[in-house]
């Protein structure tokens, strides 16, 4: 569909248009954020709760929107405590068992840091982001982003140095 | 390590997670999946300190998610941070170490309604960024420090911190050891410090975080009291058992109130309120201590502390009662204060459960002649517990923890727990 307004013209895509165009790289992102055995329940709740809400149609940048959503959806899930360590560990060995080169102590104080973190570190390290767009991305200040990169290295520094 | 490792290390890990991310999931039909509810769960939060700058006191209580009877909140609902909120807002400066930020940024909503009836303005004075952070920056909590400023014209102000719990001497601990972030306000004139899990207080919650200082007959003064507000929240009251009452509007989250004269007077009760003047939380002090009271049962060599000092205020919800506490006194010898230990939490989802509070920060040294009525001082409990001096170690204290049932299997508790009603009574 093809709205025309004043000042622009604005393509329209369906909920599951937008879904398709994005859940691979949502997916991959919240497997970032809760480890790969979780990532699909996180996407699905975080998608079916924009669609209830019918705010991704209309929104400026779904994408983002996505991306916000799977994170605070990642967000809620890491709350729970009881699974928390296990899905830690798991994430841990997950990473280190696809590509051996990284270092198991690095993996593990990842998994130990907050979604947030684990956001600003993924979209810069593997989606080449920079800080600002990281921000926008998940409509956070540049500042966090900078900050959740400063407290990551500063983590694995002490991690590696003991 | 170096930096550049570090780099490679991360875009490893990155790589890894993208390779190994699963198949996109396939949405259902048109209408968003409907789950069953998660079973509540209770975590002990545990907040450990000792800045060196004397008594610190912090609380430990559990925590609880969604009722099973309620929906699972909406994705979009999930609040960041306070302290992300606070970053968000406000003009860090541009090196990674981003260790100011000045919060003026983050005002209240604006009141729209006439809050002068409700008591004495106190304002909270946002500084000038560019003045030195009161030679806070310490670089082991990997934080950036907020100035806060000063209240009613009393160089009362502080700063804001934050520690995400793996770094520097604030520690946050849930009870199966994952460290957890917590935002601390440091009142710089006392020094006290006190400490907020990183969650946002709502009515949900049932009380704001509010905290109450030191006494008044301290050669530190004036009491302070700081309160960890809702972000809607347009201005904060407190009101006194005097009549006395005092608002402010909320910086950054924050209001700060300095109260003089507190001997006489009790805090009663604090209140978040909207931009329309509709009460948000309400938070009543006396109603609990009243219960402490009810239950107490008081001993001949029991003397009162003129002030209970619980510096982190449990979020406890409406007809919710503290039975049983148990408390230690100050280790700092002229402060006349107890600090809580542990309770039982009576009503409320937390029904049963035992709150507890961590010591005092360690290394003061009680004055015997000044504090005779100590039933065991604060700076022997480690002893009596054989948990050593390192304010990190004090985690999760709950008598199971150090082979106790309850307190009063350990020998000298039993005066503290009697105090309790004495030193709930505020004269």
């Amino acid at each position: 569909m093809v709205r025309l307004s004043s000042d622009r013209i604005t393509v329209l895509h369906s909920d599951r248009d937008l879904y398709e165009m994005h859940s691979r790289e949502v997916t991959r992102f919240a497997a970032s954020l809760v480890g790969p055995s979780d990532a699909a329940d996180v996407v699905h709740d975080a998608m079916a709760a924009l669609i209830a809400s019918a705010a991704l149609a209309g929104a400026d940048n779904p994408r983002a929107l996505m991306y916000r959503a799977v994170l605070a959806r990642a967000k809620t899930v890491q709350r729970s405590a009881f699974r928390r360590r296990g899905r830690e560990r798991r994430y841990a060995e997950n990473v280190v068992s696809a590509d051996p080169e990284v270092i198991p102590e690095v993996a593990r104080a990842v998994a130990r840091l907050s979604p947030q973190q684990r956001a600003c570190i993924f979209l810069t390290y593997w989606e080449d982001l920079t800080p600002r767009q990281v921000g926008e991305q998940l409509s956070i200040a540049e500042g966090t982003v900078k900050l959740h990169l400063a407290r990551a290295r500063q983590n694995l520094r002490e991690v590696l140095d003991d | 390590m170096t930096d550049q490792k570090i780099d490679e290390q991360l875009r490893r890990l990155s790589r890894a997670v993208a390779e190994t991310s699963p198949e996109p999931p396939e949405l259902a039909a048109d209408s968003p999946r409907t789950r069953a509810v998660r079973p509540v769960r209770a975590t002990s939060w545990s907040f450990a300190a000792a800045l060196g700058f004397g008594a610190v006191t912090l609380l430990a209580i559990a925590w609880w998610g969604p009722g099973s009877d309620e929906p699972e909140a909406p994705v979009g609902d999930a609040a960041d941070s306070r302290w992300d909120w606070i970053l968000e807002h406000s003009e860090a400066t541009d090196d990674e170490t981003l260790r100011i930020a000045e919060p003026s940024a983050t005002p209240a909503p604006a009141p729209a309604f006439d809050y002068a009836a409700l008591g004495t303005e106190q304002i909270l004075v946002i500084s000038d960024p560019a003045v030195p952070t009161l030679g806070v920056a310490d670089t082991t909590l990997l934080a950036p420090f907020v100035y806060v400023g000063t209240v009613a014209d009393t160089a009362a102000g502080g700063y804001l911190f934050h520690s995400d719990g793996g770094n520097g001497p604030i520690r946050s601990t849930l009870e199966d050891g994952t460290l957890v972030p917590v935002t601390c306000l440091t009142i710089s004139v006392k020094p006290v410090t006190h400490c907020y899990p990183d969650i946002e207080p709502t009515a949900n919650d049932g009380l704001i975080s509010a905290v109450s200082g030191v006494s008044s007959s301290a050669p530190q003064g004036d009491v302070t009291v700081s309160m960890w507000l809702p972000r809607e929240t347009a201005v904060a009251v407190l009101n006194l058992d005097d009549g006395r009452s005092f608002v402010q509007r909320p910086v950054a989250g924050v209001a700060i109130f300095v109260i003089s004269d507190l001997d006489s007077a009790a805090v009663e009760s604090a209140e978040a309120r909207s931009a329309s003047g509709e009460v948000i939380v309400h938070e009543g002090f006396l109603e609990q201590w009243a219960s402490l009271l009810a239950e107490a049962e008081l001993s001949e060599r029991c003397q009162a502390a003129d002030h209970v000092v619980a510096t982190y205020q449990p979020r406890l919800g409406d007809d919710v009662r503290l039975e049983n506490a148990w408390m230690v006194e100050s280790t700092d010898p002229s402060l006349e204060a107890w600090y809580f230990i542990s309770a039982t939490v009576v009503g409320g989802p937390l029904d049963g459960q035992i709150a507890t509070w961590e010591f005092p920060a360690f290394g003061g040294t009680v004055d015997p002649v000044n504090t005779p009525h100590l039933s065991i001082p604060a700076n022997e409990v480690a002893a009596a517990f054989d948990i050593g001096t390192d304010p990190v170690l004090l985690d999760n204290v709950h008598p199971e923890a150090y082979g106790f049932t309850s307190w009063s299997e350990v020998e000298g508790f039993e005066l503290s727990q009697r105090c309790v009603g004495l030193s709930a009574e505020v004269p």
